[in-house]
């Protein structure tokens, strides 16, 4: 039996499909053990050493890389999701209810979609948060955080754009007071809200303006934008971590012969940081990859469960003659809808143009370079306390709009 | 590391299972599993149509109707009556509306609503589904969506539709919401320009407060009014006495003239009990009477009876030929005869009353003010006009009213559905908000279903013309040209007589072919000195008191316009004595003497005919024997069945039947 299996086995790794998949051939010389490495995809995305700090788990939490796998979720989901759609106001309603009612998984397909959606809204914004308080966007990773707030604002607009999409009165009077908050705006406010929706109110040339925005245009933003996020991260010398202390000399090649990495060390450039304080770098293969592999599983496992018991909301079809009361705009707009209550310049352009201004120039300003990649360091407390005032003043004015406004915008209890 | 990845592992291969059987499971797929063992047949239907042959997901696209509807999916056998007795969902549909409408046209939900994209129970809203506006219909209910494609006011075979038309026509709902053209939008009350002249503030008073304590049948809603509204709209309504100076104004003091005795002869002699009843018994036409006299001013009754047209634009009361004498006489009858006590203002509202004239005038402002708001110029128009845009709020799409937006008020404990909105709002309108508006209609458990019914058809849907069915029973009505016209307008004619399916129908004798029915010089006469016909009828032919030439011009008028060709003239030739005695025994025969009354005895039940040879045609007779459901579809007259030899012969009996005889 046994030699029969091997047989087979040798026939099949000898051939050319086996052989166009995988490079190397069995893991008995050295020269084939750094073909294991420089033809691996995973050492690819990731260097093959990473610094012991980054790993832990209660450094990162996983938020990048959780929010990268949810952009994949959306992807694959929405792909298929648009093997159904319709994106004209006539049949869009329809489509939908076809999906949610008797395409085979498309229930949980839209499910999926929807709370993943959510979900990476949450996920990117907790990554902003864990990067600033771990002040891991000093130098030289500035411009990373650069790229990181446009990610955040793709994100949030490809969420405000697929919500929309279903035509439903939940989409249309969210997007029409969504949209409505852009014309606050002095001057161009309208004609921004006009080249956005296509017209003066959200109809035909609106859908099809954020079915291409959301299907087209924003995806391919944001999987250039990812590639420069990753990219950097590299270059930058992978993520971020507190000052190394120890032995900071090199490593020369011959200090590990068995260990096919050592054949980094012929690359010059940063990418050799992984010889220096060799005391904190350990293996990617078996200290990182293991944990996205189990965040992964644990993360889409809890994904499909949530979209077997809960369905994506789904009210009735569109009508511009029925305004809800209160009608809302999407959740994360929530704040700033409460704050438009107050003040519509404030809430509606003040706030949302400091924020982003804010969020760009916050590398360029906040430059002390102390206490990198440590969470929360009482040297960066004057940052930290404005920082953290923001984001939580944001989450109340969310949890209020949310919850707490009923008809006319009145204050209402939710129980 | 290995452990948490393998137990995680596990988590998510048990959670692709749930999704795997999730989808594996669907209601549906049982419910088909569960019909295949009611029938072993199961997918194939007695015609072999391929449309039920397999298993899976079903579906009927209507596009006019902008709907798919997959409810045959479970429901399969609603097409095929060899389920009759199947279990639900397999059941047959029951009754014979399938024929007319068949699925394949009109798919399920047009008629029944609910969700036709669904495929399990719940979702398919057979009861209140959250964000699914079209809740299935309730069995009660099921003909309101009758009324959403057939936009003719009377539909047969929806009798309850009909009927809560109807009643929304009747109740003047126009007069406050804008309605479907069919709901006529006509002022249900009096116009109120001389209505100072007319009452006394303390009819008004009671009236106003509830206008069932006067009248119980009162068409008035109850509106929810204060002592001091009423007295504002008491002291506006008084003000508009401007209406003094009618053509034939009678200069005589009314009390000293009027002879009760003369005025009571006439009452009775104007058959008056035909269109107003009197203590309970007469016609449903005009306002009961009863007690009128503690209502009307003597002198305006007087000058009404006059000038009916004067004070009645609408012309629905005739224009008796009354002299100031026999009007004076009549008033003085109806305020002696039809009264019981005098109406007084209570204290509480004499202290709220006016004092000065500064004050009267903002009385008078704020009740004109009210007025406008309570939409009283939706049924009583001021010289004609409105005073303002209706107050009530658009009901032409009601039917599509999203039930997330309805306001249940403090009413917690109903399941949240238009249709138990609707019907709690016509039944009790301040039931949600204590502040609407809207006035008491007193309706009957009944009719506030049959109103809710016809409301919940109310719907704009963006259904294919072709689906719509328009065409109105009822024919415009045109007033006739000429003199014979002016006489029509009157005496009111179109009151009581239909022409063309148009006007009352108090009277039996529909006038569209009546100059093919009657002879004459009858008819004639009949106009002069109307008699009773049937005798068992209260409501009869007044006494107009017109001139001879008037009836000479109306009979002329009428044997010459309102003509059939289809009923054939007879020569008298054709109606020998022969054939008359063979008439008569076949009369005698057939019993028809248990209803009419034929040489001085008979039935009461029809016309008693021992001058009907002097009052009908002979053609008319033939035509009516032969087929008596094509001249009045609601006939009680049995159809004999007769032929033509027969009709003949019982037509020259009938002939020969004359009151000079």
């Amino acid at each position: 039996m046994k030699p029969f299996l091997e047989t087979w086995v040798r026939r099949l790794t000898a051939g050319r499909v086996w052989k166009s998949f995988f490079r190397h051939g069995p893991v008995n010389t050295d020269l084939n053990r750094s073909l294991v490495i420089t033809s691996n995809v995973a050492l690819h995305l990731h260097p093959v050493k990473v610094r012991r700090d980054s790993v832990r788990f209660w450094y990162t939490i996983g938020l990048g890389g959780l929010s990268f796998l949810l952009f994949l979720v959306l992807v694959i989901t929405g792909i298929l999701l648009a093997f159904y759609y319709v994106p004209s106001t006539t049949l869009a309603y329809r489509s939908i209810k076809d999906i949610d009612n008797v395409v085979s998984y498309g229930r949980i397909l839209r499910n999926m979609h929807r709370w993943a959606a959510h979900g990476m809204v949450i996920t990117v914004v907790l990554h902003m948060c864990r990067v600033f308080f771990t002040y891991a966007f000093a130098n030289p990773r500035e411009f990373n955080w650069v790229i990181g707030v446009f990610l955040l604002l793709s994100t949030i607009g490809l969420s405000f754009t697929g919500y929309l999409l279903p035509w439903d009165q939940l989409a249309y009077w969210a997007i029409t007071v969504g949209t409505s908050m852009a014309s606050y705006a002095p001057v161009v406010g309208e004609k921004i809200r006009y080249v956005l929706l296509g017209g003066n109110v959200v109809g035909q040339g609106a859908l099809i303006r954020f079915y291409v925005l959301h299907c087209f245009v924003l995806p391919a933003a944001m999987i250039g934008l990812l590639a420069v996020h990753f990219w950097r991260v590299r270059k930058d010398g992978g993520i971020s971590g507190p000052q190394l202390v120890g032995t900071p000399e090199r490593e020369t090649v011959t200090a590990f012969p068995s260990k096919s990495y050592g054949l980094m060390a012929i690359v010059p450039g940063q990418d050799i940081t992984a010889e220096r304080y060799p005391e904190h770098y350990v293996l990617t293969w078996t200290h990182l990859i293991p944990k996205e592999v189990l965040a992964t599983i644990i993360a889409i496992a809890a994904l499909n469960l949530v979209s077997v018991f809960f369905n994506a909301p789904l009210e009735e079809l569109a009508d511009p003659r029925v305004t809800p009361n209160p009608a809302k705009a999407p959740w994360y707009f929530l704040g700033l809808q409460e704050l438009v209550h107050y003040s519509a310049l404030v809430g509606g352009v003040l706030l949302p143009a400091l924020t982003v201004i804010g969020l760009l120039c916050i590398p360029y300003l906040d430059t002390r370079r102390e206490a990198t990649g440590v969470w929360l360091s009482r040297r960066r407390l004057v940052p930290n306390v404005i920082f953290g005032l923001f984001v939580v003043s944001m989450t109340v004015l969310i949890i209020v709009g949310t919850f707490f406004r009923g008809a006319n915008w009145a204050f209402v209890t939710p129980w | 590391m290995k452990t948490a990845i393998c137990i995680s592992g596990v988590l998510l291969f048990i959670s692709f299972l749930l999704i795997l059987q999730d989808d594996f499971n669907q209601q549906w797929k049982q419910v088909q599993q569960r019909f295949a063992t009611i029938d072993e047949n199961r997918f194939y239907s007695a015609d072999g149509d391929a449309y039920a042959a397999e298993p899976g997901v079903k579906q009927i696209v209507v596009s006019g109707l902008d709907r798919v509807d997959r409810c045959t999916t479970c429901h399969l056998g609603v097409q095929e009556s060899k389920y009759a007795h199947a279990v639900a969902p397999f059941t047959t549909h029951p009754g014979d509306m399938l024929r007319i409408h068949d699925p394949k046209e009109f798919g399920c939900t047009a008629c029944h609503l609910g969700q036709g994209y669904a495929v399990s129970f719940e979702t398919a809203a057979h009861e209140k589904l959250e964000f699914w506006n079209e809740t299935m219909l309730p069995r009660e209910l099921l003909q309101a969506t009758c009324g959403t494609c057939h936009l003719s006011e009377e539909v047969p075979a929806a009798p309850q539709l009909t009927r809560g038309r109807l009643l929304i026509r009747d109740k003047g709902c126009s007069g406050c919401h804008d309605l479907n053209n069919f709901f006529e939008d006509t002022p249900r009350g009096p116009d109120l320009e001389g209505i100072g002249n007319k009452t006394t503030p303390a009819w008004l008073y009671q009236w106003l407060k509830n206008p069932r304590a006067y009248l119980k049948d009162s068409r008035m809603p109850a509106f929810r009014l204060s002592d001091h509204e009423i007295v504002s709209l008491m002291e506006f309504l008084m003000s508009l006495n401007t209406k003094d100076s009618p053509p034939r104004l009678i200069k005589e003091q009314p009390s000293e003239e009027g002879n009760e005795d003369d005025g009571g002869t006439l009452v009775s002699e104007s058959r008056c009990i035909s269109c107003h009843a009197i203590h309970g018994r007469g016609g449903k036409l005009a306002p009961e009477l009863e007690r009128v006299g503690d209502k009307v001013r003597e002198e305006w009754l007087a000058n009404f009876l006059r000038n009916v047209h004067y004070y009645q634009p609408e012309k629905v009361m005739l224009e008796y030929n009354f002299t100031d004498r026999n009007a004076l006489d009549i008033a003085a009858y109806v305020l002696g005869e039809f009264s019981e006590e005098a109406y007084e203002l209570p204290d509480s509202v004499e202290a709220l009353l006016p004092r000065s004239e500064s004050q009267r005038k903002d009385r008078i402002e704020q009740g004109r003010k009210l007025m406008a708001k309570y939409g009283c110029d939706g049924c009583h128009t001021i010289s004609g006009k409105r005073l303002s845009p209706r107050v009530g709020p658009k009901l032409t799409n009601i039917g599509s009213r999203l039930e997330s937006t309805l306001d249940f008020g403090k009413m917690t404990d109903v399941v949240p559905t238009l249709y138990n909105w609707m019907y709690m709002k016509v039944k009790q309108p301040a039931v949600f908000d204590s502040t609407s508006i809207m006035p008491d209609f007193h309706l009957t458990d009944r009719e506030a279903l049959e109103i809710t019914l016809a409301l919940l058809g109310n719907r704009e849907l963006e259904y294919s013309e072709e689906y719509l069915v328009r065409e109105s029973e009822r024919s415009l009505y045109r007033k006739p040209a000429g003199a014979f016209g002016e006489l029509f307008e009157r005496y009111s004619c179109i009151s009581c007589h239909s022409i063309d399916k148009y006007g009352g129908d108090i009277s039996t004798a529909p006038l569209t072919i009546e100059g093919s029915k009657v002879q004459y010089e009858w008819l004639k006469d009949y106009l002069l000195n109307p008699s009773a016909i049937r005798p068992l009828l209260a409501e009869r032919m007044p006494r107009f008191r017109m001139t001879e030439r008037e009836a000479a011009l109306m009979a002329d008028y009428i044997k010459k316009v309102y003509v059939s060709d289809d009923i054939p003239g007879f020569f008298e030739y054709e109606l020998t004595s022969q054939s008359a005695d063979a008439g008569r025994r076949l009369f005698m025969e057939l019993g028809c003497r248990s209803c009419h009354i034929v040489e001085k005895t008979g039935g009461y039940v029809g016309p008693q005919l021992d001058d009907v040879g002097d009052r009908l045609e002979a053609g008319w007779l033939f035509s009516w024997l032969r087929s008596p459901l094509t001249y009045n579809a609601e006939t009680i007259h049995p159809d004999y069945g007769f032929s033509e030899e027969q009709a003949k012969q019982l037509t020259a009996y009938l002939m020969t039947k004359r009151g000079a005889q």
